[in-house]
């Protein structure tokens, strides 16, 4: 995510530097029509020599293919298996099962594979040797427990054996007691239009292909949104159809990273200024929304509803939206982005509390977490049209946030850093701090406390 | 004009790209603009990213933009329209160093002021710009730039470089780790 950003900024440095010769260019371009510069890579130009060479090349192959058949299968490619879980990596097969070739697909895979030489090596050996180190190096943990095997091989039979064979190995490899795996497989079959998308966003065929299958499920998903996602998230936001098998799974994916529908609705109140025994027809969902994997929940309280969009990693309020459903009174929809509302405010138009006692009006500001400001029974606090909270948490709380986040303590990590910051026109704490090979970057909400944005990287 | 023309430079897909260089071959002169608009910036920064000279890399961007036009008539659409662009640019900038009878990079120091071509840059475009031109190495520096102009994928990056993959997604990383700590630490210098 960072390095998007530091790229936009070096594309942008780039171009501003970049002279403007637009006009000197066409004129000059306009005298030397003649030109004709041949790009060194042209193919419709070749030595005489090299014609003749290529009709002897393929003449040889042709009258020795009988004695080149041993070599050639051991050569061909028999199968391919494409392993995802964020790190991509392709193995390709022949037909005793070797590895013929082994290729990272993304730089989690590269680092996955790290000096690593497999040619020549069984299958079994290799997936051994990866599994152990997407372990050794966190890529598959409690947090990320699911990864997506994918078979082509033309022959169907192989296909489907390698499979299953594969499915049970790689179980075994991952789960240990208390820790158990979720591992996808499908067969991949060859589609160019599908591998063409697939080397557009960077992912493998066989991730494009559930991609694919999950982006149909809703209208608010889009492919581009859920290539980038790892094979964990994608699984969870999954919807098995009944009597679909083209994905076979064993084994659940994780939601440990996330903070669980009791966290969720536990913020949900605490935003609204409810507790438990107020509500009735809870309802909860874990969904991608907006780049992020939220907890979207609803329930009502007295005549109102209320529905949440929560932040599955941090517990953020990120949108809120209450209605009254009373009869006869006309709907005072209130509407906001958690933290940084800039939008109409909830003026006067709310109801009466419900009996109970507990306010059911939303706090006027969006600090996530503070208790509803108005006293029951009043109209709402019209001053919801403030911009920002001037009070900060201090950088002592965003300390121990972002150190609680990463489930490490204070004394026990290195170069510490934090430091208030404007970002995206809200105020930020940006953190850093190291542990054990790790570099952890934080931001955090200046006035909320919620995790904008955290980064792991192995140095 | 030359202010509307750098607010609408955006980034050109590479069919639209291709479809331009067949205009460019009929002679369209629209198509010419176009063409220019979608090269300046990564033809620009390739060359700069390989000659460390920002004289020499508006020379390069200026040939290029010149010998694509002339060439447009014998390219073969490949769907990598950029690729080939920026091979061409690639070619040239070997040349000019071949001419200059130097092979090798140059190990001079590129002062940030040396960059002080545009009005457009602001101090942060300086910094990072010389960041990369002192900081990086010549792969390291010609990899991000790719990459981050050209839109290049790591595959693409390896295969221009004549690189192995590996190689090119290690230096990528380390590349872009170096740059973030060095403008944190700058951003703190100056604060």
């Amino acid at each position: 995510m960072f390095n998007k950003k530091l790229e936009k900024r070096l594309y942008q440095a780039f171009s501003n530097a970049a002279p403007d010769i637009k006009s000197t260019v066409i004129i000059d371009s306009a005298e030397q029509k003649d030109v004709r510069i041949v790009p060194m890579y042209t193919n419709n130009i070749r030595p005489l020599w090299s014609r003749f060479a290529a009709m002897a090349a393929a003449f040889a192959i042709m009258v020795s293919s009988a004695g080149l058949y041993l070599y050639h299968s051991e050569k061909a490619v028999a199968a391919a298996v494409q392993l995802d879980v964020n790190p991509s990596i392709e193995i390709k097969l022949n037909q005793k099962e070797r590895v013929i070739e082994l290729t990272p697909l993304n730089e989690d895979g590269a680092a996955v594979i790290g000096d690593m030489d497999f040619k020549g090596s069984s299958l079994e050996l290799t997936v051994n040797a990866l599994i152990g180190s997407m372990l050794r190096k966190g890529y598959l943990s409690e947090l990320a427990n699911s990864i997506l095997v994918s078979v082509n091989s033309k022959d169907h039979a192989k296909e489907a054996e390698l499979q299953e064979r594969l499915s049970k190995e790689i179980s075994g490899l991952i789960s240990s007691p208390g820790f158990e795996a979720a591992v996808l497989t499908q067969s991949v079959a060859e589609d160019e239009t599908l591998k063409a998308k697939a080397d557009e966003y960077g992912i493998t065929q066989g991730k494009a292909q559930l991609v694919e299958e999950i982006a149909a499920q809703k209208e608010s998903y889009s492919f581009e949104a859920l290539a980038p996602l790892s094979i964990n998230e994608l699984n969870l936001l999954r919807k098995q159809a009944p009597g679909e098998d083209a994905i076979h799974v064993t084994g659940r994916s994780s939601d440990k990273a996330y903070i669980g529908v009791d966290a969720a609705k536990l913020a949900a109140l605490r935003h609204a200024g409810l507790s438990e025994a107020d509500i009735y027809g809870f309802e909860a969902e874990l969904d991608f929304e907006n780049g992020r994997m939220v907890y979207e929940l609803e329930f009502r309280a007295g005549n109102m509803s209320y529905d949440y969009e929560i932040d599955a990693l941090s517990g953020a309020v990120i949108k809120y939206e209450t209605e009254f459903e009373g009869a006869g009174q006309a709907p005072a929809t209130v509407q906001k982005d958690g933290g940084r509302d800039n939008s109409g405010s909830a003026s006067g138009q709310l109801p009466p509390a419900a009996a109970g006692g507990s306010p059911a009006a939303p706090p006027a500001q969006g600090s996530a977490g503070s208790p509803a400001q108005s006293s029951p029974g009043s109209a709402a606090q019209g001053s919801a049209g403030q911009a920002q909270s001037q009070t900060l948490i201090g950088e002592g709380s965003a300390k121990k946030i972002a150190l609680d986040h990463a489930g490490l303590s204070e004394g026990s990590v290195q170069g510490l850093r934090c430091k208030l910051d404007r970002e995206d026109g809200i105020q930020v704490y940006e953190l850093e701090f190291r542990y054990q090979g790790w570099s952890y970057e934080y931001e955090i909400d200046a006035s909320s406390g919620a995790v904008i944005k955290w980064e792991k990287d192995n140095d | 004009m030359v202010h509307e023309t750098f607010k609408s430079e955006e980034k050109i897909s590479a069919r639209a790209l291709d479809r331009c260089i067949s205009d460019v071959a009929r002679n369209d002169q629209a198509a010419l603009e176009e063409l220019y608009m979608a090269m300046r910036t990564p033809v620009y920064a390739f060359a700069l990213s390989m000659l460390k000279s920002p004289q020499d890399a508006e020379d390069v961007l200026h040939d290029c933009l010149i010998s694509i036009a002339g060439a447009a008539g014998s390219y073969k659409s490949t769907g990598k329209p950029m690729a080939w662009i920026i091979t061409i640019a690639k070619n040239r900038c070997l040349q000019l160093l071949r001419e200059r009878g130097r092979c090798e990079e140059l190990n001079e120091t590129v002062h940030e002021a040396a960059l002080s071509g545009s009005e457009r840059m602001s101090e942060a475009d300086r910094l990072i710009l010389s960041f990369c031109l002192n900081e990086l190495s010549d792969a390291e520096r010609q990899i991000v730039t790719l990459h981050a102009t050209a839109g290049f994928k790591h595959r693409e990056i390896a295969a221009l470089l004549s690189l192995p993959l590996s190689t090119v997604l290690s230096k990528y990383n380390r590349a872009m780790k170096k740059m973030r700590r060095y403008l944190a630490d700058e951003v703190k210098d100056h604060v």
